[in-house]
């Protein structure tokens, strides 16, 4: 049980390491900060637009959809670099000759994304200030709000991060992976034209579905199940994109 | 054996890298890989280091075989690629640091103090990797590699692109880390194999053509001579009539358009224990066709010209000085 226990707790250090200069490697570049800063300012003014057209309802519900679609564009900026700049750059060789599972190297890049993801998330709190100001009574939907959004963005940064390890071009890893989010994103729009057999299977396959419910303050555990399994997957293929790597290489 | 290599090969599609390479390293020795660019040397190191497994064959490190035991493998092994692949963003000392959690060395802050001070980079911890010189990233390279105070250390091409007091710097180093340690270090140039390594592995074309000491490797190539010669005539048949000669392994007609008057040299590499009167038969030979000797003169063989002997196995062309080993890419 003990020799589990540590086992366990080297195999999160090694996680931890690799999280640690993802992370590192985040806040030390300007690409996070620009894309940070679009991001509020296209958000923040159509939260404006909202608000100033008088929108009464005190809650997030407005805006989330337009978030949700900034994130299409965010995300794979975030995500790009992950493996391809290792592999362009050659730093993979020696990443994956230290004692690390290449599991444990996608956790970890996977791990300090989401981090930095949330830190973008962060300004966007100052919305729920001034919703709460305005006299909102109801905390639900706004602890909601964010949940969704941590597991849409987790489950974009899964596929981003998939996108990255299947190319040494950043720019091509980019394109990819918002072309693949987008067409998951528009799956839903096309689910009435499809027939009753087929409707239901795609749309359920659609990111954006399972989104809607978490503006308004309702949890479904099936919509929580849909995007872990999102993420998980993800991470799998990219490990064994990874791992694969290195019969091509 | 701390380091074991059987029938290593490895293909990337058609092209054949490494072909049955057999070696190995004792404990505590320092081995070095001789071979030119695109002899096979990187790719056994990247096998060696767990980065990718062989096509065929088996390797084992500590008595690990790098492919079922991977991660044990890498635990014990300090890697250097040839190209020191570092995070340009990083400050060296949270560049160490961040090779020192990957690696989970216990007290890694003094590990990292240890590691740039043995490397010498401790008056540039605080500098960021990008902005340092090739010298500088080489001994970060070096740092990284010995952290985590491994038992072996594999070292590709260490001292490429460093200038002449780098380089004496890194051999001691790495003669130092090789007291009580394996290391595999590759090169291109001979000179370094024997200042710096006990024993020497040559690869070409991913074989191994020969495995022995420096000194050894020397006495061997000891019977091998050249010598220059001179000689007034039509240049391609002289070649051809030199060539001819039994115990001449090859002739290089030198590119000496000013002579002019058909008068050109010769550079002429006689096999190893072929006799001292090889030098009375090319100049009976060329006398006998009726052509001026000019000049004979005896050469004596630099190390690269040893390994040039052993490593190309086929007459060289005209142009094989322009290719020397110690050029190649």
């Amino acid at each position: 049980m003990k020799r589990l226990a540590s086992s366990t707790s080297a195999y999160a250090a090694g996680i931890g390491a690799i999280a640690y200069r993802e992370l590192y490697g985040y806040l030390v570049a300007p690409t996070i900060y620009a894309v940070a800063s679009v991001f509020l300012l296209v958000n923040g003014w159509i939260f404006y637009l909202i608000l100033a057209q008088g929108y009464a309802e005190a809650s997030l519900k407005a805006i989330l959809p337009t978030t949700a679609f900034l994130l299409l564009l965010v995300v794979p900026m975030l995500t790009m670099r992950l493996v391809a700049e290792e592999r362009s750059s050659g730093t993979i060789e020696l990443l994956m000759t230290f004692p690390l599972t290449d599991a444990q190297v996608v956790l970890g890049k996977y791990l300090a994304t989401i981090l930095a993801f949330a830190l973008t998330l962060v300004p966007t709190l100052s919305y729920v200030a001034i919703i709460l100001v305005h006299g909102a009574t109801d905390y639900g939907p706004l602890v909601t709000a964010y949940l969704g959004l941590l597991l849409l963005g987790g489950s974009f940064i899964g596929v981003g991060i998939l996108a990255s390890a299947l190319t040494r071009s950043q720019l091509v890893a980019g394109v990819i992976a918002f072309g693949m989010l987008l067409m998951l994103w528009v799956l839903g729009a096309a689910s009435g034209v499809l027939g009753p057999r087929l409707s239901p299977i795609i749309s359920y396959l659609s990111l954006a579905e399972h989104f809607q419910n978490f503006g308004s303050g309702v949890v479904d555990v099936k919509d929580i199940v849909f995007y872990l399994s999102a993420i998980v997957s993800t991470l799998v293929v990219t490990t064994r994109v990874v791992e694969s790597g290195r019969w091509r290489e | 054996m701390m380091i074991e290599a059987i029938n290593l090969t490895k293909r990337y599609g058609l092209r054949v890298a490494l072909q049955g390479a057999t070696f190995h390293a004792a404990r505590g020795e320092i081995l070095g890989l001789l071979g030119p660019n695109g002899a096979g040397k990187s790719t056994t190191m990247r096998i060696l280091t767990g980065y990718m497994p062989p096509s065929s064959g088996t390797a084992r490190v500590a008595g690990f075989d790098v492919v079922e035991n991977s991660i044990e493998v890498r635990r014990r092994i300090g890697y250097m690629p040839e190209s020191v692949p570092l995070y340009p963003e990083m400050t060296v000392r949270a560049y160490l640091d961040f090779v020192g959690r990957a690696k989970q060395v216990s007290r890694r802050e003094d590990a990292v103090e240890w590691a740039m001070d043995a490397a010498r980079v401790d008056h540039m911890a605080d500098t960021i990797v990008g902005r340092l010189s090739k010298g500088y990233k080489q001994r970060v390279g070096l740092a990284q590699a010995i952290i985590a105070d491994p038992e072996v250390l594999v070292l590709d091409e260490p001292t490429a692109g460093l200038d002449p007091n780098q380089i004496i710097e890194t051999r001691a180093l790495i003669r130092r880390l090789g007291r009580d340690r394996t290391v595999i270090l590759s090169t291109h140039i001979l000179p370094e194999v024997s200042m710096t390594c006990d024993r020497v592995v040559i690869v070409n074309r991913g074989q191994v053509v020969a495995e022995d000491t420096p000194s050894g490797l020397s006495q061997r190539m000891a019977g091998a001579e050249r010598f220059a010669v001179t000689v007034r005539g039509p240049r391609d048949d002289v070649a051809a009539t030199i060539a001819l000669v039994p115990g001449i392994a090859r002739v290089n007609a030198r590119d000496e358009a000013l002579t002019g008057d058909d008068i050109t040299t010769y550079d002429v590499d006689a096999e190893p224990s072929s006799g001292s009167d090889l030098v009375e038969a090319v100049a009976a030979a060329v006398v006998g066709r009726g052509w001026g000797l000019r000049e004979m003169r005896r050469q004596n063989l630099s190390l690269e010209d040893v390994f040039l002997q052993l490593t190309t196995s086929e007459p060289v062309p005209d142009d094989a000085m322009a290719v020397a080993p110690s050029e190649a890419g």
